[in-house]
């Protein structure tokens, strides 16, 4: 669960603002899903790789692998059906017995520029997820004046996490060992068994913590040992460049009738 | 996923999910400053509805599913709170399992921290109003939670692929294989987790499953 999150702690890219990141990702989206042509967001899958790579320090975990599988397989599904939804001329059908799948060009198109979206998507979140550890974004969120209570909320949420991901793992373990897996029923009471016992103990861990983080002058700040970089006037010129240029290539690609969806 | 909705949508979604979540925000600000104690309440419960999404229930198509923990939170803080909770969870989900995405968190934040609870809360104190036992109404809210966030969710992706109605159908019916089984799972086992509650700290459960006083007997 926390594998991405120990990956951004040894990327190569931990360094590098929060807030940079954030707004270079942010026009890379957007700028992917303004595009009428499929060219805009292989060209940010390309970015998103490379960035990706430098970030991990092109040693690519298992992790990576299975979360990238994961989502390939999540965006065929999406792509088959909306090929198969969208209006146009049948180019090609599949006989399923109860009823006919026809595809048209139009949904083809639609579908591959969806896919190829969606791909370039999951590399540069993927890129932004392993640079960037959640107090560090909860940090850009203060900097991007969300209210603090919001970002104080999300890091408490994070750090509460990791504990109650401990308790889980040893409640697991000790059903296992008690045979409490046996059987789908067996497996639902025993999972209902163990969100009991970890949101008693999350409660009474509330109260104590809550005693404690008072005795400490608790003043509701995300205190961080290192104090991440904010915005640089280079990040924005990034940005405003990397959004002009990938404007333009669209422009270009539509007018020259190249790769449009 | 990130990359499903043009940016229209995006922006559509994301306009109407945001006076929910400055409610919801209200809601936690005024909680928190009548009773600071509950911050850390609040947190838990967050992080407690993150980790039960991590849980891997068996589905029945074979495959396995998580639970969404909003039709608990819906229960215990309503739909303004969820909504906040759906928020931090969702954006826990992008950065930390790369799934769900930045520019589709309106819409997913609406399918799951509003629409969702929105209904399941009305059916609940419907419910509740007319002393429909707790088993009950636990699984309906849940259930009906799952099921208008899969509902929601096909309504956003036929609107912005193909004809509305067919590409409807067509939506409900990939989701339904994992969707329904997920939400009937989910309430069977929320369902078990309230009443192992009530008798292990029936004090947490009154406020929202009050006890009927038997007369004659000393409480």
């Amino acid at each position: 669960m926390f594998e991405l999150d120990e990956l951004a702690y040894s990327s190569a890219c931990i360094k590098w603002s929060p807030m940079g990141k954030f707004v270079f990702v942010m026009t890379l989206l957007i700028s992917s899903l303004l595009a009428d042509s499929l060219m805009v967001p292989v060209v940010v899958l390309i970015i998103g790789v490379v960035l990706l790579g430098y970030s991990i320090r092109f040693k690519f975990p298992k992790v990576i692998g299975i979360i990238l599988l994961e989502s390939l397989g999540l965006i065929l599904i999406g792509s088959i059906v909306i090929a198969a939804v969208t209006a146009g001329d049948t180019v090609w059908s599949i006989d399923l017995y109860f009823f006919q799948v026809n595809f048209t060009d139009h949904g083809i198109f639609t579908a591959s520029l969806v896919t190829v979206r969606a791909l370039a998507g999951v590399s540069v979140m993927l890129f932004f997820a392993t640079s960037t550890p959640i107090p560090y974004f909860a940090d850009m969120l203060i900097r991007f004046k969300v209210p603090k209570e919001f970002a104080e909320l999300m890091t408490m949420v994070y750090r509460y996490s990791f504990m109650l991901f401990d308790e889980a793992g040893r409640m697991h373990l000790a059903a296992q060992c008690r045979l409490g897996f046996r059987g789908k029923m067996n497996t639902v009471r025993t999972y209902a068994q163990m969100m009991v016992g970890m949101f008693i103990r999350s409660i009474e861990t509330a109260e104590r913590h809550n005693i404690g983080m008072q005795c400490r002058n608790y003043q509701s700040n995300v205190c961080l040992f290192r104090e991440p970089k904010g915005i640089g006037y280079a990040w924005v010129a990034a940005s405003a460049l990397s959004f002009l240029a990938l404007y333009m290539l669209n422009l270009t690609c539509v007018q020259a009738g190249m790769l449009l969806g | 996923m990130e990359g499903y909705l043009s940016w229209e949508w995006c922006l559509f979604w994301a306009t109407l999910s945001l006076p929910f979540i400055v409610y919801g925000f209200y809601s936690i600000k005024r909680i928190m400053r009548d009773d600071p104690n509950q911050k850390t309440v609040l947190a838990l419960s967050g992080a407690f509805i993150f980790v039960l999404s991590s849980l891997k229930l068996p589905s029945v198509t074979g495959s396995s599913s998580h639970p969404t923990g909003t039709g608990f939170s819906t229960m215990f803080y309503g739909v303004g709170i969820t909504a906040v909770l759906s928020v931090i969870v969702l954006l826990f989900q992008a950065l930390l399992l790369a799934h769900g995405g930045l520019t589709t968190l309106g819409a997913n934040v609406f399918s799951m921290g509003i629409a969702g609870p929105l209904v399941a809360y009305a059916v609940f104190r419907v419910m509740r109003k007319a002393k429909v036992p707790t088993s009950v109404t636990v699984f309906i809210t849940v259930v009906l939670t799952d099921f208008i966030t899969y509902v929601v969710t096909s309504v956003q992706l036929a609107l912005a692929y193909g004809t509305f109605n067919e590409s409807l159908i067509s939506f409900l019916s990939v989701f339904a294989i994992t969707q329904i089984p997920l939400a009937i799972v989910e309430g069977i086992l929320f369902t078990i987790f309230i009443d192992y509650l009530e008798r292990a700290r029936p004090d947490i459960t009154t406020r929202i499953f009050p006890k009927k006083e038997v007369a004659g007997v000393e409480p």
